[in-house]
């Protein structure tokens, strides 16, 4: 279960938000489901290769979104809530407009032609490719 | 309530050509500490005088509530020691240490010992002098993890190592780690080891420590902001900047004391702020270092 | 003084070198086959093989046990452990005489039984026995030079001085004293100069380990 985490050094973010996305898309995508209990944090941090601190604030982090539940003394669970795949994708959706306003003002864009650009893109996806998504 | 197992106050020793000066350090128990620093730094030299091989000319070191060192007989009996210039009998064999080191320590775990062998591809039977300087280092390591002591110094584990053996010896560190009561000091000057499994962090140059602090806030608190001064307008030098550079027009800035307020006061002041990025382990300790050197030159 | 852990380390040094006191041993049984032939050169012969098998033992017990620590750096392995500096050097010492007091002892009965047993006069007794501790005299005195110099120099000096010592001792007992009248006799005579110089002889031996105990325990680094 632990083995298809990859962490990488190289991947030019913080360690910590890596765990984080990748446990967040495990749980959007249905490998671990609502109630199911996480890995205890020294238990991923010994799996992974990665210091028990930063584990420590990838799941601090998580229950900060309410994406976990921890209880004193218990093992965290992924939190019980129907709209937590949507919130995911939500967070993921503003993660990458903000990266889309980024390179448009690196661009030199106005806002204006930096939602021109997103109409474009959202009308020429095929509907077949949402679909499948969903 | 946090136990101390390691503490360094005010430790200073002098040799002919480097001195080592007023270093402070507290490890506590459960947690990794990875100690940063370049070759001549004084890395070396600390980890010998917590151990009590070379005798500090000031300053106290606690180990375990051991003073060092004169209690060190005491307190070594929980700590693992591992060091480059440590060196194994060559003529016995790997298996005659084990027994050796079985015969002192109660702790010897012998399932986990020939774990380790297997993990680390090493031959019992085989001399030491018959093994190349990878296989040495991991037999060292090998003999210390196998008493599971409850502290494990190691200057620089992974240096020298090819890639597959640093990696068999980070895993063998983490999994020492299993244990919550067990602590870890390494020094190294390979920032991704310690950047990738270290809580603390220390920085160490010329013979003084210039930073010590859990390493999550390390990452958190130092930037590299690249912006763009308009004709006209003047930099201002936000408190926390560590070093500027880059040209007039197309500044790189970076920060030891980052929060969202730095970037609202560049704008303000009519610097607009292209980009904040994160920096490695490597990049804070190299724009540290030149800073502290710069500061003790002026 | 943790004595489990010294009685650990000495046997450890003993298991590293006791290949090499076997063979001192088996060099130094044959040169008292020779001795026990008779001869003058039969003599000669035995006695040179005699004295060179101690020197060589006890001289390389030294460098292996001290002077090789430091150089292979071993001693920091062994500093590692749950003991003090003191613990070490006493180990040290404990382990060198005990290897080299198993030749040596040996030796020095043979050598004994030998010149009883055989045509060779008894009077020579007394002049062997002063010479033998003298060996042992040299042999702590490398041990004390090695033990605190850390040097392989210093430490070969001292075997020079030892060996220009016993040359000296030897010529000026057989030739300026009684003893070189004594020993020629069929018997062995036991006179105050001979008690004189044993006596001597050990008072060297204790107080040369010693002050090396009490300097040894001053030091403050080891690396």
């Amino acid at each position: 279960m632990l083995n298809d985490f990859v962490i990488s050094q190289t991947d030019g973010r913080s360690l910590y938000l890596q765990i984080m996305e990748q446990i967040k898309q495990k749980i959007a995508v249905g490998d671990w489901e609502q109630g199911q209990e996480l890995p205890s944090i020294r238990q991923l941090a010994i799996e992974l290769m990665v210091s028990v601190i930063t584990v420590k604030r990838a799941y601090f982090e998580l229950e900060r979104e309410g994406v976990i539940l921890t209880q004193q003394g218990k093992a965290s669970t992924v939190a019980a809530s129907a709209e937590l795949g949507r919130r995911i994708c939500e967070q993921e959706l503003r993660h990458h407009l903000a990266d889309a306003v980024r390179l448009g003002i690196k661009l030199g864009l106005t806002p204006e032609q930096l939602v021109s650009e997103l109409m474009r893109a959202a009308l020429v996806m095929p509907a077949e490719e949402v679909e499948i998504e969903q | 309530m946090k136990n101390i197992a390691v503490e360094l106050k005010g430790v200073g020793k002098d040799y002919p050509h480097f001195r080592l000066q007023d270093v402070n350090l507290k490890l506590e128990t459960g947690t990794v500490m990875g100690f940063i620093g370049a070759n001549g730094a004084g890395k070396s030299t600390t980890l010998r005088i917590l151990m009590g091989l070379v005798h500090q000319d000031r300053g106290e070191v606690t180990v375990f509530g051991s003073r060092m060192p004169q209690q060190q007989a005491l307190a070594k009996r929980d700590i693992g020691y591992v060091s480059e210039d440590l060196r194994l009998y060559g003529t016995a064999t790997l298996g005659w240490h084990m027994s050796y080191i079985r015969s002192i320590y109660p702790g010897w775990d012998s399932a986990y010992a020939a774990h380790l062998c297997r993990h680390f591809d090493l031959n019992p039977a085989q001399k030491i002098k018959g093994l190349s300087t990878g296989q040495r280092v991991k037999a060292s390591l090998l003999l210390a993890f196998a008493r599971r002591p409850r502290l494990l110094v190691l200057d620089e584990p992974t240096t020298g190592l090819d890639p597959v053996a640093r990696h068999e010896v980070l895993e063998a560190l983490m999994e020492a780690m299993r244990d919550e009561s067990r602590t870890i000091l390494f020094s190294s000057h390979n920032t991704h080891d310690v950047e990738q499994i270290s809580d603390q962090i220390t920085f160490i140059d010329r013979g003084r420590v210039i930073e010590s602090d859990d390493k999550e806030t390390f990452l958190d608190r130092w930037r590299r902001f690249r912006l763009e001064v308009p004709p006209g307008v003047c930099l201002p030098v936000l408190p926390g900047t560590v070093a500027t550079s880059g040209s007039a027009r197309l500044a790189v800035v970076t920060t030891s004391r980052y929060d969202d307020s730095l970037a609202a006061a560049y704008t303000q002041a009519g610097v607009s702020v292209k980009s904040v990025d994160s920096m490695t382990l490597e990049e804070i300790f190299v724009a540290n270092v030149h800073s502290k050197r710069e500061e003790v030159a002026a | 003084m943790n004595y489990p852990m010294i009685v650990h380390l000495v046997r450890k040094d003993w298991q590293l070198n006791q290949r090499a006191v076997w063979g001192s041993l088996v060099g130094g049984i044959l040169s008292l086959l020779c001795l026990s032939k008779g001869t003058q050169l039969s003599f000669f012969l035995g006695v040179t093989l005699l004295v060179t098998m101690l020197i060589a033992i006890g001289s390389h017990l030294v460098i292996s046990m001290v002077i090789n620590e430091h150089k292979e750096q071993t001693l920091a392995f062994s500093m590692t452990l749950p003991i003090t500096y003191r613990d070490y050097s006493a180990a040290k010492i404990a382990a060198l005489l005990l290897s080299f007091l198993l030749p040596w002892t040996t030796l020095f009965i043979g050598a004994i039984a030998v010149i009883m047993a055989s045509p060779i006069p008894d009077g020579l007794i007394p002049l062997v026995v002063v010479m033998l501790i003298e060996i042992l005299v040299n042999i702590c005195l490398m041990l004390s030079v090695a033990l605190i110099s850390e040097s392989n120099g210093w430490t070969i000096g001292a075997l020079m001085v030892g060996n220009v010592g016993f040359n000296a001792i030897l010529f000026f007992l057989a030739n300026q004293t009684n003893m070189g009248t004594t020993m020629q006799s069929p018997v062995a005579v036991w006179t105050p100069l001979a008690f004189g110089l044993i006596t001597l002889e050990a008072a060297l031996i204790v107080a040369m380990l010693s002050l090396t105990v009490v300097i040894l325990g001053r030091k403050t680094s080891l690396i």
